[in-house]
């Protein structure tokens, strides 16, 4: 159980990082394409600069609805996945592992992967172009939020045995 | 539940509070609670051979079957 806790703790860290990367990157995008701060347009598309090199660090169509939703809201919604993920894998790190505060954190995360990724992907679609790689993005979410669904449900009888257990006196 | 534990007369033959028999056995207050009022779905054998020491009885002086 203590390899459990330290892998689950350095992913952890890794999914916090990740989720602030993708939040950093939000709102750094945000700004650049509101005021034109460190950003390029050529014409059909538009170039975020990085804050300290000019070099590009992301790129996208220069249309307003491809902005917001093949850009920022891809952008914001992989913030979510990557805080959720965090709290999923700090769920291994806690001393008592059946609790009904670490079922809540698998629900949260199993419900995100399961029905946020499609109408997402949908609403972009009426807007822009979808490429294939993105609907098997969806797929993939949507089967690690069945197998997490799975793991919520093993801990609901996890907790039920815990009490159970706890009543032996 | 079939089971009854009556620890609560044994206690007040012994003139000894829940409080000192939890200390006693090494139980809080609150599971020897949950035992005393029926709520356990069962004791360990050694928490029986504590409570057995403490009390200085039988197991049968702290149980009774009564049929539902």
């Amino acid at each position: 159980m203590k390899k459990i806790k330290s892998l689950a703790g350095i992913l952890f860290y890794i999914s916090r990082i990740c989720a602030l990367g993708y939040a950093l990157l939000a709102i750094y995008s945000a700004t650049s394409l509101l005021t034109g701060w460190k950003l390029i347009t050529n014409g059909a598309y538009f170039n975020v600069l990085s804050p300290f090199t000019d070099k590009p660090i992301l790129i996208g169509e220069n249309n307003l609805p491809y902005i917001i939703f093949d850009f920022l809201l891809v952008l914001i919604l992989y913030f979510i996945f990557f805080w959720l993920l965090g709290n999923v894998f700090k769920v291994f790190t806690e001393p008592r592992l059946f609790s009904n505060r670490n079922i809540r954190q698998l629900k949260y995360f199993y419900l995100a992967n399961i029905f946020v990724p499609t109408p997402a992907v949908l609403l972009a679609y009426i807007f822009s172009t979808i490429d294939r790689d993105i609907i098997i993005l969806v797929i993939l979410h949507f089967i690690i939020g069945i197998f997490t669904y799975f793991l919520a449900e093993i801990f609901k009888r996890g907790v039920n045995l815990q009490n159970e257990q706890d009543l032996y006196i | 539940m079939p089971i009854i534990i009556n620890i609560d007369v044994m206690l007040a033959k012994r003139k000894m509070q829940s409080k000192e028999l939890a200390e006693k056995i090494g139980i809080t207050a609150v599971n020897l609670s949950i035992l005393k009022t029926g709520k356990a779905k069962g004791f360990r054998f050694d928490t029986l051979e504590a409570i057995c020491k403490a009390l200085e009885c039988q197991p049968g002086d702290i149980m009774e079957y009564v049929e539902e």
